[in-house]
């Protein structure tokens, strides 16, 4: 953990860049532009902040969100990694097939996030159970796509030794192609975060999806700056862990 | 005559080629292997020797011909890419495909390929030798009666070569197991192998077979020895005689 705290000097460059981006905000919208109608002073940001806290009940909104993304990914991962073998086989059996389901990723997320409010009252399990869903179609979709990336020299020796009606042979095609699949697990943090709070939008019931809507009817422009940056902090964080747990998942890399 | 233990017989292999097109890859491949020795196939780069390999090895499906050997014979393949694998310690590398090998007899195994004070760790980032010298325990802790080794010694610096030749000796007179080994390098075929299988390309054919009339037991400086040179010098002389220029993918 404390190496993951070590800046990297992409890791300063991009500190740096938001740096200045605050200072000349900060600069041109509370001291230069600070009536401006696109952008809102900072200290609106901040009292916005506080009231987020405090009037939105942002702690209870952001409990219902994280959580049910969390515990998702979690138990999406789980079932990966526990039906790798499975799946692997299957996918690599019926390749045809897996790749016309390709057509589906064209149809936009928002899509399914309306079906599910027309279908369903939500509640916390029915988010996490759409969650679950998008996660586990994620995972899968780039478990499939990774098939390609995987080295022919572990499959050749796994195949000769085992044979490919044996578990430990899907297992070494899935630890072949682990380190090309821990990488999308970032884009599809964020895709899924961004998901859930358009799913969360459309519900309007709880959640930080929820807040957005309830901000943009107070026409809010403080508290959506406010949210934003909370939102975009915690997805960063997740971020950060996530990369973490990839270094651990992939540890001969 | 030793016992033969697998005969290849007018094997053939066509594919088509990315363009839509039928490329004629092997042509009527014919020879035996005896139990215990050696055999080397050498051919140039893109004359379908790792296609052979893994038709012998049960990887790949002939167009035609067939493979005869006895029922529950057991091939192992070891490609030209270090194939160990870097999730597993040396020790989970060689029980890999037999769970139930008992301890010791893993041990004697690791001990054999030099492993012995490495069992815990990784694979990865490690030498070329090192890496193939767990391919090599994997492989033995299965008992097979042929090791299939595809081009492994290329990438490997000089002084791991030599090493690396050793140990395949060694472990060819200690273990009954008997060694395919692929490659385009004439000296390494020599040094390894009690029999050597040429090749030509486009299509791949065997036009001639040597046996090699050296001692069992062999240290590096047989290389320059005036019987090595001589039979070098008769493959060479073997090759340049084909109608095309394939000598030019080979090293001596």
């Amino acid at each position: 953990m404390i190496s993951m705290l070590k800046l990297t000097d992409s890791s300063k460059n991009k500190l740096k860049l938001v740096s200045a981006v605050v200072f000349i905000y900060i600069l041109l919208f509370e001291f230069i532009l600070p009536d401006s109608e696109f952008f809102p002073r900072p200290t609106l940001i901040l009292e916005s902040l506080k009231a987020l806290w405090s009037e939105y009940f942002l702690f209870t909104e952001f409990a219902y969100t994280s959580s049910a993304l969390y515990i998702a990914f979690l138990i999406a991962l789980v079932i990966m990694h526990f039906s790798s073998g499975f799946i692997i086989k299957t996918m690599l059996k019926f390749k045809e097939s897996v790749e016309a389901l390709s057509v589906f990723g064209y149809f936009p997320s928002f899509f399914y996030a309306v079906l599910i409010a027309f279908w369903f009252e939500l509640n916390w399990f029915i988010e996490l159970a759409f969650l679950l869903i998008a996660f586990v179609t994620l995972f899968w979709k780039d478990l499939f796509n990774s098939l390609s990336t995987i080295k022919t020299e572990y499959n050749d020796a796994a195949l000769s030794i085992k044979g490919d009606r044996d578990s430990d042979f899907y297992d070494v095609v899935y630890k072949s192609i682990l380190p090309e699949f821990v990488k999308t697990l970032s884009k599809n943090h964020l895709y899924v975060w961004i998901v859930l709070l358009t799913f969360e939008f459309i519900h309007d019931v709880s959640g930080l999806g929820s807040l957005f809507n309830k901000i943009l009817n107070f026409h809010d422009l403080g508290g959506v700056f406010g949210l934003t940056i909370v939102v975009s902090l915690l997805i960063f964080i997740g971020n950060m862990l996530i990369q973490f747990a990839n270094k651990r998942m992939v540890d001969w890399e | 005559m030793g016992k033969n233990i697998l005969k290849l017989s007018n094997v053939s292999k066509d594919y088509i080629g990315p363009l839509g097109n039928k490329v004629h890859l092997l042509e009527n491949i014919e020879f035996d292997l005896e139990l215990n020795k050696s055999t080397s196939i050498i051919a140039p780069k893109g004359a379908g020797k790792s296609s052979l390999l893994k038709i012998v090895s049960g990887l790949e499906q002939p167009t035609s011909g067939e493979i005869i050997a006895s029922e529950n014979f057991k091939k192992v393949l070891i490609p030209s890419e270090p194939s160990s694998f870097p999730w597993l310690s040396v020790f989970e590398n060689v029980l890999f495909g037999n769970k139930k090998l008992d301890t010791d007899k893993a041990m004697e195994i690791v001990e054999l390929v030099g492993l012995e004070g490495y069992e815990d760790h990784r694979p990865h980032n490690n030498s070329y030798g090192f890496r193939f010298r767990i391919a090599l325990a994997r492989a033995l802790a299965v008992n097979p009666d042929l090791v299939v080794l595809d081009e492994p010694f290329t990438n490997m610096k000089s002084t791991t070569k030599e090493e690396i030749y050793s140990l395949v000796r060694e472990v060819n007179s200690s273990v009954d197991c008997t060694f395919l080994i692929g490659t385009t390098n004439i000296s390494e075929a020599i040094f390894l192998s009690e029999q050597i299988i040429l090749v030509q390309k486009n299509p791949g054919k065997v036009f001639d077979k040597i046996n090699i009339d050296l001692p069992f037991e062999r240290s590096i400086d047989i290389m320059n020895d005036e019987k090595f040179i001589q039979i070098r010098n008769q493959i060479e002389s073997k090759f340049r005689k084909l109608e095309t220029n394939q000598l030019f993918s080979f090293s001596i």
